[in-house]
């Protein structure tokens, strides 16, 4: 029994260690193609990574670079975007990002004749990404009961010096919850959002329905932004401002 | 009934007269409409004699009331000269009487500043104001110039080899290229300028193609120069200029540029009231360049224009394994992406691929900027290292010579013990999908070299017992401020309770009384008993009263019996609470007895309101 014991414990520490090595393998492959300006190659491997499960921003920093280099930059917005997600302080994700957009505007302008902007993300949007997620989480809870505790204390507290010091935290606290809980509120998506995305595809068309053989109400242009409210099938159904709402392939959308 | 017919009558009589009102109200909006349609235009000129070589002015006015706004088809004034136009237009909303809907009068004046060059009569064709389908008139104006002949002047486009445009009355595009025999190489300034003498929203709808050329676009978004004005052929014109490319021809040959297209939707604003949406599209001319080959024994990659090179190392000693930076800039006007720089082969040197950055500037129009290459230089043994100038061929369009540029030599010193070159093989690059000519200014990364290979996990917030943990904070407060209104709730009822006076408390305080043999407490407690028995019968308090008033009282509820043994009693009270003999316990408890039997009769009596 004790010898099976091991030998599972063995596979199972091995298989572990295997898998390890093949992410930073693959990682490692990623950086190679970049680096020799195999960009398209790259951007597959790490596809691959995101594909296994890897949520990490310096996969999606590099997968931004490979997209852009391969000019997809509605994709590489989306990679971007993820990493500033996860670490909003990323420099070289923030400056590929406005890259991305810049080389959008660009080639819209080439195409349409004229002067054209990428649209950036809503307010509430870039202030959710303000903060790293455990931050706005943790924030939240910390500043809700922080408050809740000095109004408590303040039910029984009857020194004067110690109620005004459980007042001034109590407000304090209230403030901060404030603004984690608009961050929170940012992040999180509220009000029935799915996810904010951005259409990859050079168009993507906005049907009624979700049906490809449904009448076409809009357009859109890679690196638009919208708001995916829901999925139904192989489509998602979106909105965005001055457009009506439609629903538009899911290929044609990535999530961030 | 007589009363329901004359209801019947009244109601018929207002109907009546409210089908009335309505009519005459729809006659005098349907007589203001009918009126509201006439549209005048008149044309007149500022004398009657003008003089050759003098300025005169000409004005055309449009009155409409009602209807949507039209165009004004300005009338051809050739030969004479518009040397400057005036534009207005008024619109102003009176209401008619009777509270009738608004009437909008809209007047439009146009002022021409006209020149004659030569003496003689010229007449005017009408002014033409156009109402959608409906076309208004001004009658023609015959002009009678007198003087003598002057030169003619003004500015009009020339018609040279490098020049073409449609002329329109309302709206041209032109097309100029700078040159049109160029290097294989050479810049060519391309420009379309849109020529427009009526309002409207431009829409590009074909941009002019390019297939042999590479592109670089001179105009960005906050490069668009100002309109000018310009008088063509008589008339004035806003000249617009929508595109400026610098255009490098990558063939010899026959090549063209090809023609562009607008729209201008004049629609006037009120079309949102209905009406016929007005299009002019105009077409740019196509351009033929004769691009010209370079000389024989151009090397591939060579520049043409004017380029200086800059070579740099970042150090002059290095270990060997360790890798240097050598830098070469191309800096000058031309093509500067052409540029390649191949690295000497030199022994105990291993070149890395380089990095190339570029920066395209456009001074003046003319495009150029610099080019840098830098590599990592890896000594594998120690010594010391020179490479050698690195050149570029460049031919200069105006001399039309083919020369070599180089840069300088450059030296460094190498040490440490031998490293093996273990260099990969490089493969080919590959091939972008469809390379655009912006993406050179512009560069991602630098690449992240490690990841810690984060796996992805639910957010906290969107964790099961996040909710819950969140609730848990106002939960709290609500349960401390709960608890010390219900702590202080209690003690407040605890209070109000013990404040409450009570005959069995007083009872019981005389039965304590009465084992602990305490007289004084006693009486005081049976007295305290009765006052409380007589002051919830009797809706007043009665501690206070003489005992006369307080037998009165009770007189007059009809029990004189009740009244003379309660205050009796009330006096033996107070008579023993100081006298020694009503300290037995049997006349105690006799008293109480007593007490008790009176305060069963108080009871029974009718229960007054109570008094403040």
């Amino acid at each position: 029994m004790t010898r099976l014991l091991t030998i599972l414990l063995a596979l199972l520490v091995g298989a572990s260690s295997a898998s390890a090595d093949s992410l930073d393998e693959r990682f490692d492959r990623a950086l190679r193609a970049l680096d020799a300006q195999h960009p398209a190659e790259a951007a597959r491997e790490l596809h691959r990574l995101v594909g296994l499960g890897i949520d990490d921003p310096d996969v999606y920093v590099n997968l931004g670079i490979a997209e852009a280099e391969s000019y997809r930059y509605g994709e590489a917005m989306v990679a971007f975007e993820r990493a500033l997600s996860l670490r909003p302080s990323d420099d070289v994700a923030r400056a590929g990002l406005d890259n991305a957009e810049t080389m959008l505007a660009r080639r819209r302008a080439d195409e349409s004749g004229g002067t054209a902007t990428v649209e950036g993300p809503r307010t509430l949007a870039s202030f959710g990404r303000a903060f790293p997620e455990p931050v706005a989480s943790f924030g939240t809870l910390g500043a809700a009961y922080a408050a809740a505790l000095a109004l408590a204390a303040l039910a029984f507290v009857r020194r004067e010096s110690l109620r005004l010091a459980l007042g001034t935290t109590a407000v304090v606290a209230a403030l901060l919850l404030g603004t984690f809980g608009v961050a929170l509120a940012g992040r999180a998506r509220y009000g029935g959002l799915l996810a904010p995305g951005i259409v990859v595809t050079d168009e993507a068309e906005v049907r009624t329905a979700p049906d490809a053989r449904a009448p076409r109400v809009a357009t859109f242009r890679e690196g638009e932004r919208l708001d995916v409210l829901s999925r139904h099938g192989a489509f998602y159904r979106v909105a965005t401002h001055g457009r009506p709402r439609g629903f538009v392939a899911r290929r044609a959308i990535g999530t961030y | 009934m007589h009363e329901g017919s004359k209801i019947v009558a009244g109601r018929l009589h207002r109907f009546a007269l409210a089908v009335a009102t309505l009519v005459a109200a729809g006659t005098i909006g349907a007589s203001a409409s009918a009126q509201g349609d006439e549209v005048r235009v008149v044309m007149v000129a500022s004398t009657d004699s003008p003089v050759a070589g003098e300025e005169f002015q000409v004005q055309v006015e449009v009155r409409q009331t009602a209807g949507q706004p039209g165009l004004l088809q300005e009338p051809s004034f050739a030969p004479l000269r518009i040397t400057g136009t005036t534009g207005v237009r008024h619109m102003q909303s009176f209401q008619q009487v009777f509270g009738q809907a608004p009437v909008i009068e809209i007047r439009t004046v146009v002022g021409y500043t006209i020149l004659a060059d030569q003496p003689g009569v010229f007449t005017i064709p009408p002014a033409i104001y156009r109402m959608g389908r409906r076309s208004i008139s001004s009658e023609p104006l015959v002009l009678k110039v007198g003087g003598t002949a002057v030169a003619p002047s003004g500015a009009v486009p020339s018609a040279t080899a490098t020049t073409a445009g449609n002329f329109d009355n309302y709206a041209f595009l032109r097309a100029t290229v700078d040159r049109t025999d160029p290097y294989v190489g050479q810049q060519v300034t391309y420009t379309l300028y849109l020529y427009k003498r009526v309002d409207g929203h431009v829409d590009m709808q074909r941009q002019p193609s390019t297939d042999d050329f590479w592109v670089q676009d001179l105009l960005g978004p906050h490069r668009q120069p100002p309109p000018e004005l310009q008088v063509v052929q008589g008339q004035r014109f806003e000249v617009h200029v929508i595109r400026r490319l610098a255009l490098f021809p990558t063939r010899a040959g026959s090549l063209e540029i090809g023609s562009a297209a607008i729209d201008i939707d004049t629609t006037s604003g009120f079309a949102i009231f209905g009406g016929n949406r007005e299009l002019l599209t105009r077409e740019s001319p196509v351009i033929r360049i004769d691009a010209r080959p370079l000389p024989a024994g151009a090397p591939s990659g060579t520049i043409v224009g004017h380029v200086v090179l800059d070579a740099r190392l970042d150090r002059n000693s290095a270990q060997t394994g360790r890798a240097l930076a050598l830098t070469v800039v191309v800096r000058g006007d031309g093509l500067l992406r052409d540029a390649s720089i191949t690295p000497p082969i030199i022994d105990g040197l291993r070149f890395e691929a380089p990095a190339v950055q570029d920066r395209v500037d456009t001074p003046n129009d003319l495009v150029g900027g610099e080019r840098s290459f830098t590599w990592q230089v890896i000594p594998l043994r120690a010594g010391t290292f020179t490479i050698p100038p690195l050149g570029l061929s460049v031919f200069d369009p105006r001399t039309a010579r083919l020369e070599s540029m180089t840069s300088q030599a450059l030296t460094f010193t190498a040490t440490g013990a031998a490293v093996v070159d273990d260099a990969p093989v490089a493969d080919e690059p590959d091939e972008p999908e469809d390379e655009p000519a912006e993406a050179d200014n512009i560069r991602f990364g630098p690449a992240a070299r490690h990841a810690e290979m984060r796996r992805r996990v639910a957010p906290f917030h969107a964790r099961a017992w996040f909710p819950f943990a969140l609730l848990g904070a106002p939960l709290l407060a609500v349960l401390a401020w709960t608890l010390r209104f219900t702590r202080a709730g209690l003690a407040a009822m605890r209070e109000r309770l013990a404040a409450r006076p009570s005959p069995k408390r007083h009872r019981r305080d005389a039965k304590r009384a009465l084992s602990a043999s305490d007289p004084a407490a006693f009486y005081a407690a049976v007295a305290a008993l009765l006052h409380q028995a007589l002051g919830d019968a009797l809706g007043e308090r009665t501690i206070g009263m003489t005992h006369s008033t307080l037998r009165e009282l009770l007189q007059l509820r009809g029990d004189d019996d009740l009244a003379g043994r309660v205050v009796d009693e009330l006096d033996a009270a107070d008579f023993a609470r100081f006298s020694s003999s009503g300290a037995s316990t049997d006349e105690m408890q006799r008293t109480l007895d007593r007490a008790d039997a009176l305060v069963a009769r108080i009871s029974s009596l009718p229960r007054a309101e109570a008094k403040p």
